[in-house]
């Protein structure tokens, strides 16, 4: 009776196709809202990193003899969230070698979906980041126009709410400028209020769990409320800087809640969240880029089984005093 | 009394309907006979027995001038009005299967109601255990409540509701049955179902005995002030009430017979040994089934042929057409099958254990707690078989693999 699967014999609707529709409509306001700030040329840019990650997932399944299934929908979603991350005048090749990076050289060697040890929109972005970061930090300026063009044009760069706390003056941006994404920035990234609206959505919808996110942007919070980068901004004015500026408001919903990459308990979920943090605000007052989001997930991801195990471990007790109160 | 979930436990739509709301088909007894008080020349009969009294074999049961004799044995069941564009609207006596006369249960003492218990072998149809058995546990336990389940929590299942509309009054003397041999002095009836149902069933019932569960999730537990509870099944509170009413031994069940190939979803009372054939041929079958699945859609066990048997324990059966088989794909990570796992395992990791052949990292994770519930399975987006791993898990746990003679596996 080959022909039998066992129970159950009814399935919740939620499945691997759905999760990734959600978060694509949950991406949909921030691609709508960059239109609105930056441009026609930011559906050129999205179309094509989405259109190279898929084209990627096609080609390195045909490479591995291996039928690849594009249908499940994490290939586009790892194409969106790397244009969204990089600035509206980008030359087109960094978000396709981004998405060649991630695709080909973090996902699929692992075996593809579902077995990658680490984000690929992380790091692509985080190779391109390297690579090429005169143009991945290149924002143009906010009264620039960016034409609908193919190549690479020519727009007043400005520097971003991170870059000016990186280099240690304050921004010149007012709190409600930063909260509605008029300022100089990525793409998907600015508008602060229509990105909280997405996630809302997305915890909603169970897509993404609120712990990671809320975790992980307190303790940003905290550092940046302990040490602010500048000496003329109060501590609240810093905490509002630090999480606006840069993507990590963007990155603690959507990069963060990868569930691929991200511990399982909800205990293991506060402790990576907490850690991306932490290691998000190092990066930013030691490293060499006025963003280091990614290489702080990056450098999680390798380690996010042993946040699950531990916080395993550390509720052994409890389990145990469960389990004699049941019998 | 509180119904208590885990805290993502998994919420389903319930595909009940319509086999809930119809009346209960009877394979068991000889259906009503219907005699009209009216005689062809429209002169009327006046009925000569009394309401419910037994009736034999060609018994006059009527005066006029072509009078009315029993056909059968029967009971005098009530005047029932036939309402018919020939007949017209007529009255007619209505002839109910005998029943004998009930014997007083509120006197019996705990020993004879186990005793009565024993040798009707009545059988919880929750867990398929001895419901002797069963009572002798909770009385020995802290369970400060018992409840007659009456829940259906699984998605197409409504066999549970469907026995306490038809005898919910019997159900609820053989709930207080049990609660006296159990030595329990607070007993409910939990039951799940629309308002306009429930206020029907709590007529019947007595006051302050029936708790309305209103949610769509499964697996529920009940307790009492934190304190947990023993659940009895409602069908075999009835077969308890009968075993110690009339000695009447545990023969009937009733089972809720649905799927999407069946034509009339049905809730049907048939006696055990029932084959398959028979209830999927009273209530009909729309299409060639692809499988039958004894039991409900989330723990059922899948059978391929129509010709075995109902047996005690089973309250559900399904006739399933062929659909496309959701895609497999590869665990995602999302932890949903922790999440609604009620016995605090984590599905995921046992599932990847196994695979991985380390079974003796198995018994950290205590696969044996699993009780096998099925909820991971439901509600993996990757449509993994997570709890057939889990299974596995149990029996595998602990094993060691030496060398490289794993000749078993791929």
């Amino acid at each position: 009776m080959s022909n039998l699967r066992n129970a159950p014999f009814s399935q919740n609707e939620a499945n691997v196709s759905t999760l990734s529709l959600d978060m694509l409509l949950a991406l949909s306001p921030a691609v709508a809202f960059g239109c609105v700030l930056f441009g026609w040329r930011v559906l050129l840019v999205v179309g094509i990193s989405i259109v190279s990650a898929l084209f990627f997932e096609l080609l390195g399944g045909w490479i591995a003899r291996r039928p690849s299934d594009l249908r499940d929908g994490t290939a586009a979603v790892t194409g969106l969230i790397v244009s969204l991350l990089l600035p509206a005048s980008v030359p087109l090749f960094v978000p396709v070698l981004a998405c060649a990076f991630g695709i080909f050289l973090v996902k699929l060697p692992f075996g593809g979906s579902g077995h990658n040890l680490f984000n690929p929109a992380a790091a692509g972005l985080a190779f391109v980041t390297e690579c090429f970061s005169h143009h991945v930090f290149a924002y143009p300026a906010r009264e620039a126009v960016i034409p609908f063009t193919l190549r690479t044009p020519e727009v007043n760069v400005a520097a971003s709410p991170a870059g000016l706390l990186k280099t240690g003056g304050s921004t010149a941006f007012s709190w409600y400028e930063l909260l509605i994404g008029q300022v100089t920035g990525p793409i998907g990234t600015v508008a602060i209020l229509v990105l909280v609206a997405c996630a809302v959505y997305l915890f909603v919808r169970r897509g993404a769990a609120p712990l990671l996110t809320v975790s992980c942007l307190a303790a940003c919070a905290v550092i940046a409320a302990l040490f602010p980068r500048s000496a003329d901004i109060t501590w609240y004015e810093s905490i509002l800087f630090e999480l606006c500026s840069g993507y990590l408001v963007f990155g603690a919903i959507f990069m963060l809640n990868d569930p691929v990459t991200s511990p399982r308990h909800p205990l293991a979920h506060v402790m990576y969240g907490v850690a991306v943090g932490v290691l998000t605000m190092l990066m930013r007052h030691f490293g060499q880029f006025e963003e280091g989001f990614c290489f702080a997930l990056l450098l999680c991801n390798a380690v996010s089984g042993v946040f699950d195990r531990f916080a395993w471990q550390l509720l052994r007790p409890r389990r145990q005093r469960r389990k004699e109160r049941e019998v | 009394m509180s119904v208590t979930y885990p805290q993502y436990a998994l919420s389903f739509p319930s595909e009940k309907e319509p086999a809930a709301s119809l009346p209960t088909l009877e394979l068991c007894r000889m259906p009503k006979l219907l005699l009209p008080l009216t005689d062809e020349n429209g002169q009327p009969r006046t009925p000569l027995c009394e309401l419910y009294d037994t009736v034999a074999p060609g018994q006059t049961l009527t005066d006029g001038a072509r009078p009315l004799y029993a056909p059968v044995t029967g009971v005098f069941a009530a005047v029932q009005t036939i309402d018919d564009v020939e007949y017209m609207e007529i009255d007619a006596l209505a002839l109910a299967g005998e029943e004998p006369a009930p014997a007083n249960v509120f006197t019996l003492s705990p020993d004879e109601i186990v005793a009565a218990c024993k040798a009707a072998h009545v059988v919880d149809e929750l867990d398929g255990a001895d419901l002797a058995d069963k009572l002798a546990a909770i009385a020995e336990s802290d369970a400060a409540l018992l409840v007659a389940d009456a829940v259906d929590d699984q998605p197409f299942g409504s066999a549970g509701l469907a026995t306490l509309r038809q005898f919910g009054a019997f159900c609820a003397d053989g709930l207080m049955l049990a609660a006296k041999a159990a030595g329990i002095d607070d007993y409910h009836v939990l039951l799940r179902a629309e308002t306009d149902t429930y206020k029907e069933i709590e007529a019947t019932l007595p006051k302050g005995r029936l708790v309305r569960d209103r949610h769509d999730i499964y697996p529920h537990k009940v307790s009492k002030k934190g304190k947990p509870a023993a659940t009895v099944g409602v069908q075999a509170c009835l077969a308890l009430y009968r075993a110690c009413a009339f000695g009447e031994h545990h023969g009937f069940a009733t089972v809720t017979v649905a799927g999407n190939a069946v034509s009339l979803p049905a809730n049907v009372r048939l006696p055990f040994g029932t084959p398959l054939s028979e209830v999927f041929s009273l209530c009909g079958l729309v299409d060639e089934p692809d499988k039958y699945v004894l039991g409900d859609s989330f723990t059922g066990k899948a059978v391929d042929t129509d010709a075995l048997p109902i047996l005690p324990g089973v309250t559900c059966v399904l006739a399933l057409k062929k659909e496309k088989s959701p895609a497999v794909h590869a665990c995602i990570g999302c932890g949903r099958c922790a999440a609604v796992c009620h016995k605090h395992l984590l599905p995921y990791e046992i599932a990847r254990r196994v695979e991985n052949l380390q079974f003796t990292k198995l018994p950290s994770l205590s696969p044996a707690d699993c009780d096998g519930c099925n909820a991971c399975a439901v509600v993996c987006p990757a449509n993994r078989p997570v709890a057939d791993l889990v299974k596995q898990g149990i029996e595998e746990s602990g094993r060691v693999l030496i060398g490289w003679g794993v000749h078993d596996y791929e």
